[in-house]
């Protein structure tokens, strides 16, 4: 049956929109983030930090059904114009510095690992201006529809990776099971767990997905596979390089697709994995833009939010190129990471509790 | 229709123009199939040999390419790799890549000096450098090994090393020693390489393995001969173990590296002749690690299955289930005497195991610190180890009982 568009998405669209958005970091620097804070255990602390963000998810989505708005309705509603507007300009900060700093370190990845002699400043243009402002630019269906006809592609093929590389792994080198110890990798999972904030933040969006139970569906399955891709990934990482030498490894990822063998004569794949890793890499900065256009439209009331994703998209091209190399950005993103975890899990709780005092005044 | 004209435009110029940025064409690129690695004569300077392969032999462009020699063997003293990977470049006109490069040969001396830490560690900074390069330690300088190593049947260089590698799975004479694998073991526990020679001492053993490389009775053919392995450890070399000791350092590992491997045995039967067997394994080794009592206790457990394809003395093991017996039970008692022998030796020489049962002893902790504080190999150094090998017979190779010569034994 052919349906007639009415901008809104469905359960599959906003799932795979999920998995772009979240799925990817394991091929940035966010694995060296994990391994330095939890070791061996490093694989547990995606699945713990999606545990820390389920809670808050549940406590959410009852709230967007009972209002039939988004998360940006919700805060207008609860909090009042003024916090809300507030809160709505921290999420923005938030999601879009974490582009500008991201797109850096997928530029010097491009740079490090791929081509030595292109500058990061074109590659930062093609990427961000180029690739993700056309898709951003194109609007939420077209994301959506970009996102189930490439996301697909990735799953299977991460499979494939792994299957490429399942003979050098040893799995034995996991252990000792609880790495860097128990409390450790509470408390660092507690705080990275804003890798996942975009579960929550995507609620803002909740209008725009057809039903309510398209929503809670996509969101549950957008949160916990990308946790589950990202665990078994991390516990690659560490039985192929075997820790300590895992620890020193730049870009992982990258590594591993080096040294995937499909069959013994297939054993230069990396270009496969390299063009794949582009699209997804274009796609995901596509949506951060769109979501930065978004709240950004919402705090300073411009309704044609669209016409703000070029300007947007240029000065994350800016802000990339201030630090001089990756890891001076990295301290930022870390600052960044912590404070907007803390965010991202007290939000639906203020939430939740504000719902709770109206319900009181109102008896 | 000027804007629709506009956009193919474009469209066009990013599917065509995209390769362009930084494309290399396949007759600009030398492509470093082996690097050599050596010490050189002032401070610390190393000597770096490449062995460029001639992409235009054996193709469909041979003709154009006749008189050209199938490799170029160029030694360069630098610093470290990478400034000898451009220094090279003056004399070659070919861009120097290492994207299809599997072999690095080190030559002993370096390995065993304090400068080749250094010089492994800073190689693989350099992102062209891929982590599944071949590790081998050659007996004498490197240079002269890849200046020597003129294998008849292969013209291509590269193809000799992937051979080469391919016939480890099933010899286990050499450890498959990748960088991967090296840069894992870089502290107190061992990390064995290929060890090979190009010159010849051949001696002749009684057992068929426990050469060393350079020492295998081998009259004509190429010089080179890839035996035994040597020793790292902490990021040097400090010993070598022979073809024999190397193949009990795999058999005794948990996962199995080696496909098939044929050994010989004295008859326990008839101790005058030796008797040749075919060894797989197919399932991994047990390996069970108590840490809580001092020393600790290792349990190694390895399944074998065995293939007697050749029996010299004649005598009928197919038909008397007691010489069957018999056999099994010397066969695992030998290869229990050896590998007892080769523990006492490195726990005594060099305080390390090869068996990779670090982590298998990280099963036994909570955290890493609590490993860490545990000191692995101080402790191995002291352990209790026991070593079983369980065999079975798998086949008796083609002949139902051994042609017999004189009636009355039967």
């Amino acid at each position: 049956m052919i349906r007639v568009s009415d901008g809104k998405i469905g359960a599959r669209e906003f799932f795979a929109i999920l998995y772009a958005m979240m799925a990817i970091r394991i091929t940035n620097s966010t694995p060296n983030l994990l391994l330095d804070a939890g070791l061996t255990a490093a694989w547990a602390m995606p699945l713990l930090s999606a545990a820390f963000l389920f809670g808050p998810l549940l406590l959410l989505l009852p709230l967007l059904k009972k209002y039939n708005a988004g998360l940006l309705g919700l805060l207008d509603t609860l909090t009042g114009n003024t916090v809300g507007r507030l809160i709505t300009f921290a999420m923005f900060v938030a999601i879009f510095s974490s582009t500008s700093l991201n797109s850096r370190n997928y530029a010097d990845i491009v740079t490090t690992m791929y081509y030595s002699e292109t500058s990061v400043l074109l590659i930062l243009v093609v990427l961000i201006l180029g690739a993700s402002f056309y898709i951003a630019h194109r609007g939420l269906e077209a994301i959506g529809r970009t996102a189930l006809l490439v996301v697909p592609v990735f799953l299977l093929t991460s499979v494939l990776l792994v299957i490429g590389v399942a003979e050098q792994l040893n799995i034995l080198y996991v252990f000792p099971i609880a790495g860097s110890g128990p409390v450790e990798l509470v408390k660092n999972s507690a705080a990275y767990s804003a890798f996942y904030g975009d579960i929550i933040l995507v609620a803002i969006l909740y209008a725009h997905v057809r039903t309510h139970n398209a929503f809670r569906k996509a969101a549950i399955w957008g949160l916990w596979v990308p946790a589950v891709k990202m665990a078994v990934f991390l516990a690659v990482y560490v039985m192929m390089f075997d820790y300590p030498a895992v620890m020193n490894i730049a870009f992982p990822y990258h590594h591993l697709t080096r040294m995937a063998m499909l069959g013994s004569l297939a054993n230069h794949v990396e270009a496969l994995f390299l063009a794949l890793w582009f699209v997804g890499a274009a796609l995901h900065f596509g949506i951060y833009l769109y979501l930065s256009a978004y709240l950004l439209g919402k705090v300073v009331n411009y309704k044609q939010f669209e016409h703000l994703i070029l300007p947007l998209a240029g000065t994350a091209v800016v802000l990339g190129m201030i630090p001089d190399n990756h890891l001076q950005g990295e301290l930022w993103r870390m600052l960044l990471l912590e404070v907007s975890s803390g965010m991202f899990l007290l939000l639906p709780v203020l939430l939740w509790t504000l719902d709770r005092f109206r319900k009181k005044a109102k008896q | 229709m000027t804007r629709i004209g506009w956009k193919l435009g474009i469209l066009l110029a990013v599917l065509f123009l995209a390769g362009c940025g930084e494309r290399l064409e396949l007759e600009q690129q030398a492509f470093v199939v082996a690097i050599g690695l050596d010490k050189g004569e002032k401070g610390n300077l190393i000597k770096v040999t490449f062995q460029i392969s001639n992409p235009q032999v054996n193709t469909s462009q041979a003709a154009e390419s006749q008189t050209e020699p199938p490799a170029d063997i160029v030694t360069i003293t630098a610093p470290d790799l990478l400034a000898a990977k451009e220094l090279a470049q003056s004399s070659l006109s070919r861009k120097i890549t290492f994207s299809h490069l599997e072999t690095i040969i080190i030559g002993e001396e370096l390995a065993k000096d304090e400068l080749f830490n250094n010089v492994i560690g800073s190689a693989i900074i350099d992102p062209e450098m891929r982590r599944e390069a071949m590790m081998i330690i050659s007996k004498e300088p490197a240079q002269d090994f890849i200046h020597a190593n003129k294998p008849t049947m292969e013209t291509r260089p590269h193809k000799y090393y992937a051979f080469m590698e391919g016939n480890w799975e099933h010899t286990g004479y050499v450890p498959l020693s990748n960088l991967n694998t090296f840069y894992q073991r870089t502290d107190d526990e061992l990390f064995l390489a290929a060890y090979a020679s190009a010159q010849s001492e051949p001696e002749e053993h009684e057992d068929d393995d426990t050469y060393l490389a350079g020492e295998v009775p081998q009259a004509s053919g190429d010089p080179v001969q890839m035996i035994g392995s040597a020793i790292l450890q902490r990021g040097r070399m400090v010993g070598t173990l022979n073809g024999e000791e190397t193949r009990f350092s795999l058999l005794l590992r948990r996962k199995n590296l080696i496909e098939s491997m044929t050994a010989s045995f004295p008859d326990p039967t008839k101790e005058e002749y030796r008797l040749s067997v075919v060894f797989s394994r197919t399932e991994n080794s047990k390996i069970r690690i108590d840490t809580d009592r001092s020393p600790a206790k290792i349990d190694v457990t390895v399944p074998l299955k065995m293939r007697i394809n050749s029996n010299l003395s004649l005598q009928d093991f197919t038909q008397n289930k007691d010489q069957q017996k018999k056999l099994v039970k010397s066969v695992e008692e030998r290869l229990e005497k050896k590998s007892d022998e080769l523990i006492e030796k490195l726990q005594e020489e060099y305080k390390g195991e090869p068996f990779v049962w670090y982590a298998a002893a990280r099963k036994n902790f909570w955290t890493m610190k609590q490993f860490e504080d545990y000191g692995w190999d101080r402790q191995f150094a002291e352990a209790d180890v026991d070593i079983n090998f369980v065999i079975e017979i798998e086949s008796f190779g083609e002949q139902i009982r051994p042609p017999t010569l004189e009636k009355d034994e039967g």
